[in-house]
């Protein structure tokens, strides 16, 4: 089945591609058409290039498909605002190893990451692009950048205000 | 806010984040999105595309090649006349009583179109003789 080294770089990244989509979009569905979108257009077009552009290349592809379903959604919502798509509700996550911990710990993760969710959703998207991409994919400030097709102080100023932001909806009760 | 604040909120986000994957069925269907990511046929559909252009331009070029040709190898009295030529005279035509112009019902029958315009066409370059040696006495 295909490249085993571009399948194992789309295994590593895939989790958090679909985390950052749903949070994005709020659209379980959405969410995974984007990520499948993305993968199939890093194969299609990029997979003969060094493994190493890979990551950047994907992110910038995966940020550009959110920017494409934003943009679809708000055209709909004008053209068609009595046709508004509901969020699915659909948490979109699971407690990892559930059988290994104790009742308590799986209740207070889940409250811990229903308000992180929360809390990046109302960030602006820009702000949880560079957030989600800087701290949490590991890519630095100017593949950051790269992926988000702006320059690198754009990139800090996003960073700045999101962690801000975070820091204030995040009470010092958690996680 | 300092520093090392900032440094532990976005380890605890992360790990938080780590610690919560996709549910059991989103799992399942981003195994199946970069399995058929993966596979051969989406390779081969992204290059489709361009054999269908390519194809598709072959075509188009033959056709801009072979169709002005077909035009060029019927040529009319009238089309003549209208380049700025004389048109021949009508009684050449007139003089002959056998021919006579299809009737409209039988506008599709090809092979008859075809007679005519030889014939007239036979007309008309014996005419275009006669006119040469006319203006090769005046010469």
């Amino acid at each position: 089945m295909g490249d085993p080294q571009m399948a194992r770089f789309l295994a590593s990244v895939e989790h958090r591609a679909f985390r950052m989509a749903m949070v994005a979009v709020r659209h379980r569905d959405d969410a995974l058409d984007i990520v499948q979108d993305a993968m199939l257009q890093l194969v299609q077009r990029y997979s003969s290039r060094d493994a190493a552009e890979w990551p950047p290349l994907f992110h910038r592809i995966l940020q550009n498909r959110i920017m494409d379903c934003h943009r679809g959604k708000r055209w709909s919502r004008l053209l068609m605002p009595w046709r508004e798509q509901p969020e699915d509700g659909h948490p979109g996550f699971d407690i990892a190893d559930p059988q290994q911990l104790p009742q308590a710990e799986r209740l207070q993760q889940t409250r811990a990451m229903q308000r992180l969710q929360s809390a990046l959703q109302q960030l602006p998207l820009r702000q949880q692009q560079a957030y989600l991409l800087r701290h949490w994919e590991g890519l630095d400030v100017k593949q950051t950048a790269d992926a988000m097709r702006c320059s690198e102080g754009s990139v800090k100023t996003h960073l700045s205000r999101a962690l801000a932001a975070l820091k204030t909806q995040l009470a010092e009760d958690w996680p | 806010m300092t520093g090392t604040e900032n440094d532990s909120l976005i380890r605890d986000i992360r790990q938080v984040l780590d610690a919560n994957p996709p549910d059991a069925d989103t799992r399942l269907a981003l195994q199946h999105a970069r399995a058929k990511a993966l596979a051969p046929e989406s390779k081969r559909a992204w290059r489709l595309p361009w054999l269908e252009v390519a194809v598709s331009a072959s075509l188009v070029a033959v056709l801009a090649i072979a169709l002005p040709r077909q035009p060029a190898a019927v040529k009319t009295p009238q089309a003549v006349a209208a380049a700025g030529k004389p048109a021949p005279p009508a009684t050449a035509t007139s003089a002959k009583p056998t021919v006579k112009a299809p009737p409209a019902s039988a506008a599709a029958d090809a092979d008859l179109l075809e007679n005519l315009e030889l014939y007239e066409d036979a007309e008309f370059y014996q005419w275009l003789s006669e006119q040469d040696g006319e203006g090769v006495q005046d010469a």
